[in-house]
């Protein structure tokens, strides 16, 4: 695997700058697809490349949301300040999370992050005080962007901004996939029994990814916050982390570019499925996904 | 019981051979030197020190390296990669996160000449999941070097190989850096006998003849274990 820049780096974000100027009255739907991105990036980082799998992973998208968000609600509504805290915050609750739930494997670390998942969501719920509960968090008062770009109504600035955010976001992760920690990630994936015997913290070095993998997700959670100046409970939820999962499934896990295939093809297949046939839309949803698959078993034999 | 009693030496520079019957507790004893198993009684030392309690990864930057009976490499990456994560661990540079892996030339260059000095440089391109059953078997070797042991435990290195590469392979043992104590477990007697300064046999879990390979040939207890010979008192 080189890291030498190839066009199938660059072309997604030719076609999202491009997106901006074709799809003028579609930038909310591309935010929410940005917003995915980069979420999914960040579980490409957790399964692809360091081979953990987790059914939770969605509990630091809300904790990053709810991060910015009440940060914004009680005064601290500069959106950098907000992503900043948002991104400390999930990945110090990725790195304490790693640490208990990275001593387990296979099933019992998939229930594990379901359950740490389940226990958050009901948290945010009770605490409405604080988060709003079902309601969801209202008031947010989000800064204009850098002092200077107000949030506006046709949603320019928030794309601009997820487009922004969700860049970095991918040039970081790249960069890490590609360097040592990065390389040695795909070798516990690949043998983490030959890893221990050369020397490598196995469990150290997962729990160093769930942490950063924890905080791109909680920095993907606050931009869809301030995007769209509410939270929902929904930030917290299984069938989010189930969702990004089929997504990552769907663009291919461990190559970079398959956040950027999954998250647009299943978002905008179910924005047009559920205007199609608002009843049925999942039932089409769940036929494109068997045929998606099926299909590429069949190219893979 | 899988090992028991069992007093091992190994001195810097030496060539030991472990042997035993299959389920003698060979490679259980290697798990327990490397630390895969915790013993219940006993100690290990690495250098005089006690390390009976340290973890595999710490009795590694000891300087302890082992390979393993089965291929046990990353199967999908090359000869190169492989070869290279080792260093970086070495060196410890693997926690580094915003340089490329391959920037690092040094490492790099260093991968490629262990390789040439395996004869495995022409190798160094080809995934190991690609490689010829002998090939993969130094790959094995390769790794464990790289970690730059001074103690080295080799699981059974030829198992496995046809003749010809088994002939090879020992060809590379007898080139290892002359400091290293390395311990081979083997079942080709051939390559024992022509490889090892000292034999240690084991059965059930416990050593039942240590010397040199002509005393433990002629030992009458070995005998009958590998042959059925009565031992007349």
């Amino acid at each position: 695997m080189s890291h030498r820049l190839r066009v199938m780096d660059v072309a997604p974000w030719a076609a999202a700058v491009l997106a901006l100027f074709v799809f003028p009255r579609h930038l909310q739907l591309g935010t929410q697809i940005l917003v995915m991105v980069l979420f999914v990036l960040s579980i490409d980082l957790l399964l692809g490349y360091a081979g953990i799998i987790s059914l939770g992973h969605a509990a630091f998208f809300g904790l990053g949301a709810y991060c910015a968000g009440i940060l914004s609600v009680r005064g601290i509504g500069d959106p950098l300040v907000g992503l900043a805290a948002a991104g400390a915050l999930s990945g110090l609750a990725g790195l304490l999370c790693g640490l208990v739930v990275l001593r387990t494997r296979g099933l019992t670390l998939l229930m594990l992050t379901l359950g740490i998942l389940l226990m958050l969501e009901e948290a945010a719920n009770r605490a409405a005080w604080l988060t709003g509960g079902a309601d969801g968090l209202q008031g947010m008062q989000v800064a204009p962007l850098l002092g200077l770009y107000e949030w506006d109504m046709f949603g320019r600035t928030a794309y601009l901004y997820s487009l922004a955010v969700a860049f970095i976001g991918f040039v970081f992760v790249r960069t890490l996939v590609h360097s040592p920690f990065g390389r040695s990630l795909a070798g516990i994936r690949e043998n983490a029994v030959r890893m221990e015997a050369i020397g490598a913290p196995v469990r150290r070095r997962l729990v160093a990814a769930y942490g950063l993998a924890a905080m791109l997700a909680g920095i993907a959670g606050a931009v869809n916050a301030q995007a769209f100046q509410f939270v929902a409970l929904n930030v917290l939820s299984f069938e989010l982390s189930g969702a990004a999962l089929i997504m990552l499934i769907l663009g291919g896990a461990g190559r970079l570019y398959g956040a950027f295939i999954g998250a647009p093809l299943y978002m905008i297949a179910s924005d047009t499925f559920a205007k199609l046939d608002p009843t049925y839309w999942l039932f089409w949803l769940g036929m494109l996904l068997i045929g998606i698959v099926m299909f590429r078993n069949r190219r893979a034999r | 019981m899988v090992a028991a009693g069992i007093d091992f030496r190994l001195h810097p520079g030496e060539r030991h051979a472990l042997i035993g019957p299959n389920g003698a507790g060979k490679t259980t004893f290697v798990n327990l030197v490397t630390g895969r198993l915790a013993p219940s009684a006993g100690r290990v030392l690495l250098g005089g020190e006690d390390v009976t309690r340290r973890a595999p990864v710490e009795r590694v930057k000891r300087g302890l390296a082992r390979t393993f009976q089965i291929n046990t490499q990353f199967m999908g990456l090359s000869v190169l990669e492989n070869v290279r994560l080792a260093i970086f661990e070495r060196e410890g540079l693997a926690w580094r996160m915003f340089r490329p892996a391959e920037s690092y030339r040094a490492v790099t260059g260093e991968a490629l000449a262990a390789l040439e000095d395996l004869r495995l440089g022409p190798l160094a391109h080809r995934r190991v999941d690609e490689l010829a059953y002998g090939e993969s078997r130094m790959v094995e070797v390769a790794l464990a070097l790289a970690s730059r042991p001074s103690v080295l435990l080799l699981d059974e290195p030829a198992a496995g190989v046809p003749a010809e590469g088994s002939q090879a392979i020992l060809d590379q043992l007898a080139r290892l850096p002359a400091h290293i104590a390395v311990m081979i477990i083997e079942h080709d007697m051939d390559l024992v006998f022509r490889f090892a300064q000292r034999v240690t046999v084991l059965d059930q879990g416990r050593v039942v003849a240590t010397g040199t390979p002509a005393e433990v040939q002629s030992d009458a207890h070995v005998r009958a274990i590998y042959f059925g010979e009565r031992a007349h008192g």
